[in-house]
């Protein structure tokens, strides 16, 4: 069962990102700086996209209604993204490994290449009501 | 440049640094949640955490994480040139180096919300080097952060940043 949810982080966004949370590193929000280091525009912080990666399996089928149910969230970021591109978190539910609901998750960009992959462990099975009806 | 940094971080192995992050806030929880674009309700309105049956509005799940930045306590002049803190987990970096984030892996033992006053760990736990994809040199350091309260774990963090 696959959830997907599109993303287009602007770097108004991602300098408010950058307040809320106190990071003052300059790839985030010195338009200039980021350029100089060979990227185009300002990037997206890892823990934002981390953010959208949890939402978004939050949004897969089954996935328990209890935040508490959280258990592990790993993610690795593979390429840059930067401010003023799209891209989609693809989230799949995979088979339960001891006991626990598992979430892959790909973030993926308009050309098709992925940006940033994670995995989510939630206490419990598969809600199997909420996966037939899918 | 790339043996300076190992050598910096290989130096830091083994130690802990420890620090208080205070109580926890709505309106900090909140403008997290807002910049995040968050509209899920046990993140945003107290009232439907409490029907979940939380004491209080639930933290996301990755805003400690998120929040230990020690940048944001730096003065200006206490930045590295990239923004990081030269007086925290980095230390004082050349001028060139730039930090970038890598992976990450978060463990949650107990959720997290407002009211809660939380106590941050961070040691250095590795530092290697390898030829990135550009043909860089780069170095990969990989942090340890536990968050707990009264002494009890509710998250424990893996990160590994890279410094080119």
């Amino acid at each position: 069962v696959t959830a997907e949810s599109a993303f287009l982080p602007s770097a108004v966004q991602l300098m408010r990102y950058s307040a809320a949370t106190g990071n003052s590193h300059r790839l985030h929000y010195d338009q200039a700086y980021a350029q100089a280091n060979g990227y185009s525009d300002v990037l997206v912080q890892l823990p934002l996209q981390c953010a959208w990666l949890l939402r978004a399996c939050r949004r897969v089928p089954g996935w328990p209604r209890d935040p508490g149910a959280l258990r592990s969230f790993t993610t690795q970021a593979r390429r840059p993204w930067a401010a003023g591109e799209t891209a989609v978190v693809r989230a799949t539910s995979t088979e339960p490994v001891g006991g626990q609901l598992r979430v892959v998750m790909e973030l993926v960009d308009r050309f098709g290449a992925v940006l940033t992959v994670g995995q989510c462990a939630a206490a419990g099975p598969l809600d199997a009501d909420v996966l037939r009806s899918c | 440049v790339l043996s300076w940094l190992v050598d910096h971080f290989a130096d830091q192995v083994g130690r802990h640094r420890r620090r208080e992050l205070g109580t926890l806030d709505r309106r900090s929880l909140l403008r997290y949640a807002v910049a995040c674009g968050e509209t899920d309700a046990p993140y945003v309105d107290v009232a439907a955490a409490r029907e979940l049956g939380y004491p209080d509005l639930l933290a996301l799940p990755n805003y400690l994480a998120a929040m230990s930045d020690d940048a944001a306590d730096a003065a200006d002049s206490d930045l590295n040139v990239d923004g990081t803190s030269a007086l925290g987990r980095f230390g004082a970096l050349p001028p060139e180096v730039t930090v970038l984030g890598g992976s990450e892996t978060l463990r949650f033992l107990a959720p997290v919300h407002a009211g809660m006053s939380v106590e941050h760990g961070i040691h250095v736990v590795g530092v290697t080097s390898r030829q990135g994809s550009d043909g860089r040199e780069l170095c990969l350091v990989t942090f340890e952060d536990e968050f707990s309260v009264v002494g009890e774990l509710v998250l424990l963090a893996r990160r590994t940043v890279v410094l080119r």
